[in-house]
């Protein structure tokens, strides 16, 4: 799949949004990121670092609007048995923040965020993904069945 | 202080809308998307190239690790190394032009199917047809802010006309 030029101007015909689980009361990538909202008892460090994995992920959500959700590779990948997509990025030298989205007529649905170890051994870890995959899946079946369930990703165009 | 932000935490508010206050914020957002558009171009050239991330690195006297890495847009990488990729990876001045964001010089060769914008924001629609067909010439220079592939055409921003035929 050839890739469309980055440096297109954001053509934001598409909104991102969050999906809004009913039984869980909010919406999971939501909750993910809020423990990167800066606290004021933070030290410069930590706010920096929270500012920096915000900014990543934001400008990862942007160039997913701006290609109009299409999975294009390196930095967007489909995952194979299931039907979303995940935008990556590191956290640090350890782990990877997954964010999991799909295409749903003209919005971009953030679905769930999970955190994966880079380099983890041991089946538990596994399991655990597998599991957040699953949940993932059930989410996007919800919001099929009812596309309301969502709450407005606010960007800006940089 | 873990109070306050407790209470932030359990307002629906949006973690973005509330980072985009901070000035850093901005800064990094700037920073990261040259590495964003360098991963995208290091991707596509070496696939054009058919070479895997291991033969690249070989190649260029660096790991798979690091081609990987470049490829997620994880890290800066220095001039040294950028200089081994633009010559392995047959980079030119497009390409360059789109990773840096700078403007190019271009003249426009061949009908544009619609014109529309601006003086100084202008948006053509270049057919493939009308690019394989130098018909006239445009008596303007332009610098070019950016272009969009779409699968017929060309649309081309301008940002700064630099100069009249």
């Amino acid at each position: 799949m050839k890739n469309p030029n980055i440096n297109a101007i954001f053509n934001l015909n598409m909104e991102a949004v969050y999906y809004r689980d009913a039984s869980l009361g909010c919406c999971p990538v939501k909750k993910y990121l809020k423990q990167y909202i800066k606290n004021k008892g933070d030290k410069p460090k930590e706010k920096n670092r929270k500012d920096k994995v915000l900014a990543t992920l934001d400008v990862r959500i942007q160039y997913v609007l701006q290609n109009n959700g299409i999975p294009y590779p390196p930095l967007i990948k489909k995952l194979s048995g299931y039907d979303y997509f995940e935008i990556r990025s590191k956290k640090n030298q350890n782990i990877l923040i997954r964010i999991f989205y799909f295409r749903y007529e003209d919005k971009i649905v953030l679905l769930n965020a999970l955190e994966k170890p880079e380099n983890y051994t041991g089946e538990r870890e596994g399991r655990k993904i597998k599991k957040e995959l699953d949940i993932t899946q059930i989410y996007l079946n919800k919001f099929k069945n009812n596309p309301n369930l969502y709450e407005k990703y606010e960007y800006q165009i940089s | 202080m873990k109070n306050m932000n407790t209470k932030l935490v359990n307002k629906n508010i949006d973690p973005m809308t509330e980072a985009r206050k901070s000035e850093k914020f901005q800064q990094y957002s700037k920073d990261i998307i040259p590495r964003m558009r360098l991963a995208v171009e290091v991707y596509n050239s070496r696939n054009t190239l058919g070479l895997s991330q291991q033969a690249l690195a070989k190649e260029i006297n660096s790991t798979q690790k690091v081609v990987s890495k470049i490829e997620n847009g994880d890290i800066n990488l220095g001039i040294e190394l950028l200089s081994r990729f633009v010559e392995r990876l047959n980079f030119n001045s497009d390409t360059l032009a789109r990773v840096f964001n700078c403007g190019q010089s271009y003249v426009f060769i061949g009908a544009a199917d619609d014109k529309k914008g601006t003086e100084n924001s202008m948006v053509y629609t270049i057919s493939d047809k009308a690019l394989s067909s130098p018909v006239c010439m445009f008596d303007e220079t332009y610098m070019i802010g950016s272009t969009t592939l779409h699968s017929d055409s060309i649309v081309i921003h301008n940002n700064i006309k630099s100069s009249n035929k």
